[in-house]
């Protein structure tokens, strides 16, 4: 038994060794469309039964939602036909104007197929996709990316306490952001003298990297304390990561 | 050994699609706990699967699970695996240091202390030919 052991032990240290310096990535390869089929069928279908509780604790909420939402849709209408005659309108001001269009992104989408400490997206390399890039959902920012393979992606969250995302506030205050793997995550090196209230929204900045703009979330708890030098505060991401089906990567063109 | 296989596979795909919770690990001890020594290939492939599943570099999880059955199987006696509070303890411990490894966080021990308790006593059942004759049972 101890020879069995020690030959499955320098087994899994060569397996290690080899992985770790990339040697086997092409080992990965011909399982790759299976673990992708499987896990995206899986998480996609069982995402569904992740909203059950939610609608039963805010069946009331819902209803009023509903009502709401008739009455929106008419709204909407009307909006629509109002954005057609802006867009025009806004087309013929910038040809007038001279003004560049805006700095743009090539969003890739992705569909998420897992969410453990990371989540997994359904995307790798062979679609441009390499690590550091950012993701979102919409206009909220969601992570990076962390590794790659062919076929697959696994992106580091705003949750992680190994990403570290320079933000700033509505009112102007800078700060940088870092996950506490849970719900909310934290605002520190704010200066004493910076503004900061409850309810303050919270960006990306546009350092390091990241896209400028992007929603990060809102300041639920502020821990200030006049000896420090930096204040700290807990902040609330916009992204509901357990409920997003899609994402998108961008890549900067 | 469907049964275990099917476990296997369960748990694997638990911890890498939906929760963070080392699930492969629980099973695992459990399987180490019925099959004594007869588990170490088990464990091995359990954990190359888990990495390939993962996205993790492989063979780290096979280290990290043929050490914990090396340890279940070296001090056995020392451990006395017999008594049910013992393994629970063995458990929660290393399920902890894992999640601390592999997950940078603490493990909900709610959760630990509930698979184990089904899995100590719904194993034994479903393989009772193999806990019979094994110096590690419960």
């Amino acid at each position: 038994m101890r020879k069995k052991f020690f030959s499955l032990l320098t087994a899994a240290v060569l397996l290690y060794i080899l992985d770790y310096f990339r040697l086997i990535e092409s080992a990965r390869l011909p399982a790759e469309p299976l673990i992708v089929g499987v896990k995206k069928s899986l998480y996609q279908g069982f995402s569904q039964l992740k909203i059950l509780p939610k609608l039963v604790i805010n069946y009331d909420t819902l209803v009023e939602a509903v009502k709401k939402s008739r009455q929106l849709t008419n709204e909407n209408n009307e909006m629509r036909m109002k954005i057609g005659e802006l867009v025009a309108e806004n087309e013929s001001l910038r040809k007038q104007l001279g003004a560049p269009l805006p700095a743009s992104f090539r969003f890739i989408p992705a569909d998420v197929i897992a969410v453990s400490r990371y989540m997994e997206i359904a995307i790798g390399s062979q679609n441009g996709v390499k690590a550091g890039m950012p993701v979102v959902d919409g206009s909220t920012f969601i992570g990076r990316i962390s590794k790659t393979t062919d076929r697959r992606s696994l992106v580091i969250l705003l949750t992680d306490n190994d990403l570290n995302v320079p933000v700033i506030s509505n009112r102007g205050t800078r700060g940088k952001v870092n996950g506490q793997l849970g719900k909310l995550v934290l605002l520190n090196q704010v200066l004493q003298r910076d503004p900061l209230f409850l309810d303050d929204i919270f960006f990306t900045s546009g350092e390091e990297g990241f896209p400028p703009k992007l929603l990060i979330g809102k300041v639920v708890h502020i821990d200030t304390d006049d000896v420090d030098v930096y204040k700290q505060a807990q902040i609330a991401p916009y992204a509901e990561i357990d409920l997003i089906k899609k994402v998108f990567v961008l890549e900067e063109r | 050994m469907k049964t275990l296989a099917l476990l296997l596979i369960l748990a694997i795909i638990l911890e890498t699609v939906f929760y963070v919770y080392p699930f492969t690990l629980l099973v695992i001890i459990m399987t180490v706990l019925i099959l004594g020594g007869n588990s170490l290939y088990w464990v091995f492939i359990a954990g190359v699967i888990l990495d390939l599943v993962g996205l993790r570099i492989m063979g780290g999880n096979s280290i990290f699970f043929l050490l914990i059955s090396a340890i279940m199987l070296r001090y056995n006696r020392r451990f006395n695996f017999n008594n049910v509070i013992n393994v629970m303890i063995f458990i929660t411990v290393t399920i902890n240091v894992y999640s601390f490894i592999f997950y940078q966080r603490m493990a909900d021990l709610f959760i630990t202390l509930f698979l184990a308790l089904l899995l100590l006593y719904l194993l034994p059942w479903y393989f009772p030919y193999l806990a019979g004759g094994k110096k590690l049972k419960v």
